[in-house]
């Protein structure tokens, strides 16, 4: 079972749709008990960082999201869902996240002066997640790369430094923004700033290689 | 530049306008989203098109009828969202973006912060219906008022804080193709790179924002048509 988790912000049937498209079992977790059968987790984003995190604490998700991880269920983070894997964001003045991948969620405005909404080219290898330790559970893509494009639309992201170079980690291939994190995938958790549900055939192409 | 879409959604189906005066069925929404998806159009701007007139029962039933919108392009909703039920009604919508007129138009902080704290900032589009008043000022439409008021250095400044990208509305060629008033953009105060021209949009105005600068064009009645497509845009 697929868990899309509800942190109570906007997006979460775009996520449901496409996974029900590609036929996959899917439902939403709105609490702790609604993770307990799913051997993937979805974090959607659609939000800020500070009111995400608070409402998964509050909705006592946060820890049972941890746990799920250190006990080998998948997690896949799109966009925001995405920046609260990482240790904490500058979002909101600085919010603590959930610290399962190492690094802080900066402002691209700083760097770029304003913010990222469009498409970019993209093109993934399913070999990236072998190497990386990540194995599906339902993949039912034959093909073995997808190229094309996909949509971003963020004004905070992972600056890539070098430990991350390889193929866990992909830029952004939009020159404003090359500096910053595409995608990572370590171990049983794959990140991913753009949102495939929303890359028409090459997000769906992604996600029925990924999921 | 992206290319986009505007639809018009009203009870329950899409329509045509020219000059949000005179309206003409267009269709199903599920069929309009799913030529769009096929064009590959790189955006959906979803607009009840309903200004002072809106019933709480009117947008409760419309946004219902949008839970059910299926479509693989990012989407953008607005038209009516005016407190804070509306903006948590949008919430279980299969969209990514809001466009929101009263809220920055009028300055109502309670309502763009709910709008940030629950969809980001980078996702709300400030919609501003424009045309050129008196002495060449731009005005802009307020929904709720039904009134054109000038755009002061206060709304301006609102915008640039809470808003990520600014939709400039020619409302006097709405629903014609290529006749986007120029002087909208060019006394316009909103950084180029996040400006989205809309109404009046056709090949020959495609060209010129290109040129200019814009983050995006959104065309309406005619993207559903083949011949007027995404490619005729896209290869100006």
């Amino acid at each position: 079972m697929i868990a899309v988790v509800n942190a109570g912000s906007g997006n979460i049937g775009s996520v449901v749709n496409v996974i029900r498209l590609l036929q996959h079992p899917v439902c939403i977790a709105r609490k702790p008990d609604d993770l307990l059968e799913a051997d993937t987790i979805i974090l959607p984003g659609v939000g800020s960082a500070g009111s995400y995190m608070r409402r998964l604490e509050e909705g006592g998700l946060r820890s049972s999201i941890v746990d799920a991880h250190r006990s080998g269920v998948r997690l896949v983070g799109i966009c925001l869902g995405f920046q609260v894997l990482f240790n904490g964001s500058e979002e909101d003045g600085g919010v603590e996240c959930l610290g399962l991948l190492n690094g802080v969620v900066t402002d691209l405005k700083r760097h770029t002066g304003h913010a990222h909404t469009g498409w970019a080219p993209f093109e993934f290898e399913r070999t990236y997640m072998s190497r990386s330790g990540y194995n599906p559970i339902y993949a039912s893509a034959r093909s073995r790369i997808v190229r094309g494009r996909v949509y971003y639309n963020h004004e905070y992201g992972y600056p890539l430094s070098p430990p991350d170079s390889g193929v866990g980690a992909l830029s952004i291939t939009d020159f404003s923004f090359d500096k910053f994190a595409s995608m990572i995938i370590a171990g049983n958790v794959i990140g991913m700033q753009f949102h495939p549900e929303k890359s028409q055939k090459t997000g769906l192409s992604l996600l029925s290689m990924v999921l | 530049m992206r290319i986009g879409a505007t639809l018009l959604f009203y009870e329950g189906m899409c329509i045509q306008s020219y000059g949000w005066g005179y309206f003409r069925p267009l269709g199903r929404l599920s069929n309009a989203l799913s030529m769009l998806d096929r064009y590959q159009v790189d955006e959906v701007v979803l607009i009840r098109p309903v200004r002072s007139l809106d019933k709480q029962r009117s947008i409760e039933d419309d946004l219902e009828k949008l839970q059910g919108a299926f479509s693989l392009t990012p989407m953008c909703v607005g038209g009516g969202i005016r407190n804070v039920a509306d903006l948590d009604r949008t919430l279980s919508l299969p969209v990514e973006r809001l466009i929101l007129n009263s809220g920055y138009v009028l300055l109502n902080e309670m309502l763009i912060n709910a709008a940030c704290e629950r969809f980001g900032r980078q996702a709300l589009v400030a919609s501003l219906p424009v045309r050129m008043g008196h002495g060449n000022r731009l005005e802009v439409f307020a929904s709720e008022k039904s009134t054109f008021i000038s755009i002061n250095s206060e709304i301006v400044e609102f915008i640039e804080a809470y808003g990520n990208e600014v939709v400039l509305h020619d409302c006097v060629n709405e629903g014609s193709s290529d006749k986007f008033d120029y002087r909208l953009l060019e006394r316009s105060p909103f950084d180029q790179a996040r400006t989205i021209l809309s109404g009046g949009i056709g090949p020959s105005v495609t060209q010129w924002a290109h040129k200019e600068g814009v983050a995006a064009v959104h065309v309406d009645n005619r993207m559903l048509h083949s011949e007027f497509s995404v490619p005729r845009y896209r290869n100006v």
